[in-house]
């Protein structure tokens, strides 16, 4: 069985997470259930439970031993068990703050340039979207430490990161990172802000950033007014390269259409409703001496998100004075 | 801490301009950046930084504390001492710019190792009209002029981020128009960890190959379809200084051969030497017999594989396996839909499929060969990434933005 992990004997005794990927399911792991493009839920495997959802309901049992990518049958529909990782999971999580997309999670991570090893800092945790996918970047030696005020959603976001197999490289912390600052100072090489007020942040952020390697600065916020404010306080407590961006995403389905062929002088085929947006092109017979059939990317659906936040982002350069604190080896 | 070594790249950036130059670092290279050009030699071993630059040569490195908190230096200090405050005239530019100081003059300034705030100080005075100018029009002219002359430089070592924006930057159409962002979008839905399993296509000078290789940690497979493996090819992968622990993961696989394979009927047997293989397969091996002498030459870890390597990797996981946790097929001068039909077997189930490209048409059929192959989560997707002007009185988004930028496709491979 190819898996993802060593072939030592003691990884193989760790249940399938974010960090292992396995073939087949097995008892305790936790699966992501597919039942349409915006049902995603998560459920842990376990014998004897059932899970009810709007197709009928699945019994545990029978998930086990199946292969991840599986289709399960039941009552008046199908779902199909997925592995998860961090795209799949914001789908999929309970929301109890508005969350971070995609393509705006995507660009954090380039932005705070996270690679293997890398130790960063979040404020605030939210719903752990963006932790979720922090805790991948950093690898098996990096660490995260993710701040939130609310107990309730520190407490939850550590268990999820603590099921998907992300406790040992992941603190959760209850505070408030712009009263109290950060859990670690002079250590990181990289802070993101998601709060209401981060220019309060900032000053905490640069003392929690390691004085001898440097590091990011990234925040995050709805307002320019915000974004202002942020960039000011970055200006004043010398970070440099400070540059702010938004990320505007669309998203598009295929959209067929059937022209009529101008060339042709027969009579037009019986009319089709013209937002017929089957995919398949099997059943279709091109008539060529009365219609063509062309295919376009359609944005869809119409209204779509366009604005979620500007990205403010800074270095802090390493700094080689005299009173540098040498006691950070790289 | 981290220093400027020699044979690895770095990135360079003017204190007072945004443009990013990936350079390598070798004893003769220079560095052209913003009608600044100077030579590399004195910053081997210093830490990385910002240096002072004069007469085309590095100088001094300086710690940024030493620059005022890198911002420019205020208005004051370039007042010539003699004038009083000035009174505002309005909003009129001058019809005219008469500036005293001479071409040669400022030539012979810099020669003789003026420094750049001492310059504008001149060129202040030099110019007759500077007085009428508003305080606004006064910032801006000294703000220009002292880009323009600015002599100091930053020396950065290079993290995915940068070397992404430096190409994109440099010449967008020689990396499929791959924007930094849009391959944060691919890493991220590619989901990759250590000890991952890959198959990578991609046009990008080698950047989607950068961005797995670094998430793989050393441990993984990374199976990289290619049409030819340089340093000028894929200078990105080259510029992330990957040590020989982290690119032991690189497996790269002439494109030809695998079509050779892929293609071939069914009751065909395997190749596995090179002479079994078709002439149009046949690979021109090259031995870089000098890169083997010279230990610290990086190409030695991210060059071409031998064909009896290949051979061997494509018939134990490409052939009739299905174990790859991410397929990565990017780019315009190939089918990507029709290398994906080549390809999609190899994936695991509940894998990943991420598909890059700017032919709209190529995404139709990836989009409809996905869906025939009953995928899920199939996202179809493009994006602007734009920049932000923030200032006191003045945030407005950028008056312009680089708008390149493809299309990308992914979705789940399911039983």
């Amino acid at each position: 069985m190819i898996s993802t992990l060593s072939s030592s004997a003691e990884e193989r005794i760790e249940k399938a997470s974010f960090v292992h990927y396995r073939e087949t399911v097995e008892e305790n792991d936790w699966v992501l259930v597919y039942v349409d493009d915006d049902n995603i839920k998560p459920i842990q495997v376990k014998r004897g439970r059932t899970y009810s959802m709007k197709h009928g309901a699945i019994r545990h049992d029978y998930v086990i031993g199946k292969r991840y990518g599986s289709k399960i049958t039941a009552t008046a529909g199908a779902v199909y068990i997925l592995r998860p990782n961090p795209y799949l999971w914001s789908k999929a999580l309970t929301r109890y703050t508005q969350i971070l997309y995609a393509h705006d999670i995507s660009t954090i991570v380039l932005l705070l340039d996270i690679k293997p090893g890398s130790v960063i800092c979040e404020s605030g945790t939210g719903s752990g979207a963006l932790t979720h996918a922090l805790a991948l970047a950093v690898g098996k030696t990096g660490h995260v430490y993710t701040h939130e005020l609310n107990q309730k959603r520190a407490k939850a976001v550590e268990e999820d990161l603590s099921n998907h197999g992300l406790a040992e490289r992941t603190t959760c912390l209850n505070q408030d990172a712009c009263v109290d600052g950060f859990f670690v100072t002079n250590a990181c090489d990289g802070v993101f802000l998601d709060l209401p007020e981060p220019w309060n942040a900032v000053e905490h952020a640069k003392n929690a950033l390691s004085v001898v390697r440097g590091g990011r600065l990234v925040s995050f916020s709805p307002c320019i007014e915000q974004a202002l404010r942020v960039v000011e306080k970055m200006k004043e407590l010398n970070f440099q390269f400070i540059n702010t961006i938004e990320v505007v995403p669309k998203t598009f389905k295929v959209q067929k259409h059937k022209q009529r062929n101008l060339e042709s002088t027969g009579a037009p085929e019986a009319k089709k409703p013209k937002s017929d947006s089957s995919p398949s092109e099997k059943q279709e017979k091109p008539d060529k001496s009365a219609s063509t059939v062309k295919h376009s990317l359609i944005p869809s659906p119409f209204i779509q998100p366009t604005h979620s936040g500007y990205l403010t982002s800074a270095t802090l350069l390493p700094s080689y004075s005299d009173d540098a604190v040498d006691s950070e080896k790289l | 801490m981290s220093t400027i070594e020699l044979n690895r790249y770095v990135v360079v950036r003017k204190q007072s301009g945004d443009l990013l130059r990936l350079v390598k670092v070798t004893k003769g290279a220079y560095v052209v950046i913003e009608k600044l050009r100077f030579s590399l030699a004195n910053a081997i071993g210093k830490p990385f930084g910002l240096f002072e630059v004069r007469n085309g040569e590095i100088r001094e490195s300086l710690t940024p504390q030493a620059v005022a908190g890198g911002a420019l230096l205020g208005l004051n200090n370039f007042r010539p001492q003699k004038r009083s405050a000035t009174e505002e005239t309005g909003d009129e530019p001058p019809e005219k710019v008469v500036q005293k100081l001479t071409e040669e003059e400022i030539v012979a300034l810099k020669e003789e190792g003026t420094a750049v705030d001492h310059l504008v100080t001149q060129l202040v005075e030099g110019n007759v009209n500077f007085d009428k100018r508003t305080n606004f029009s006064k910032e801006k002219y000294i703000a220009k002029k002292q880009k323009h002359h600015s002599d100091k430089v930053f020396i950065i070592d290079p993290t995915l981020r940068l070397i992404a924006t430096a190409l994109f930057r440099r010449g967008p159409e020689h990396i499929a128009y791959l924007r930094p962002d849009l391959l944060a979008q691919i890493l991220h839905h590619s989901a990759l960890i250590f000890g991952g399993k890959a198959l990578v296509y991609e046009e990008s000078s080698g950047l989607i190959a950068a961005a797995v290789m670094q998430r793989f940690e050393g441990k993984g497979e990374m199976y990289y379809l290619h049409r030819g493996v340089s340093p000028t090819t894929h200078q990105a992968l080259h510029a992330m200084n990957f040590n020989p622990l982290e690119t032991a993961v690189f497996r790269p696989i002439k494109l030809s051969v695998y079509l050779d394979l892929i293609n071939r009927p069914v009751d065909t047997p395997m190749p596995t030497a090179e002479s079994e293989l078709t002439n149009d397969s046949t690979t021109h091996h090259h031995h870089h017999a000098s890169d083997n002498n010279n230990p610290t030459n990086s190409h030695q870890d991210l060059r071409e594989a031998e064909i009896a390597e290949q051979l061997f990797w494509i018939r134990d996981r490409l052939i009739d396996s299905a174990v790859m946790d991410a397929l990565i097929l990017a780019g315009d001068s190939v089918s990507v839909a029709q290398l994906l039909e080549k390809t999609y077997h190899c994936l695991r189930t509940s894998g990943a499929v991420v598909v890059y490209a700017n032919i709209q048409e190529e995404v139709v059929q990836v989009v409809q060969y996905l869906e025939k192959q009953n995928a899920i989560c199939i996202l179809v997707q493009e994006q602007m990434c734009r920049e932000v002007q923030v200032l006191k009185d003045r945030c407005h988004p950028a008056l312009q933005t680089p708008v390149s930028g493809g299309y990308f496709v992914t979705a789940y491979k399911t039983l």
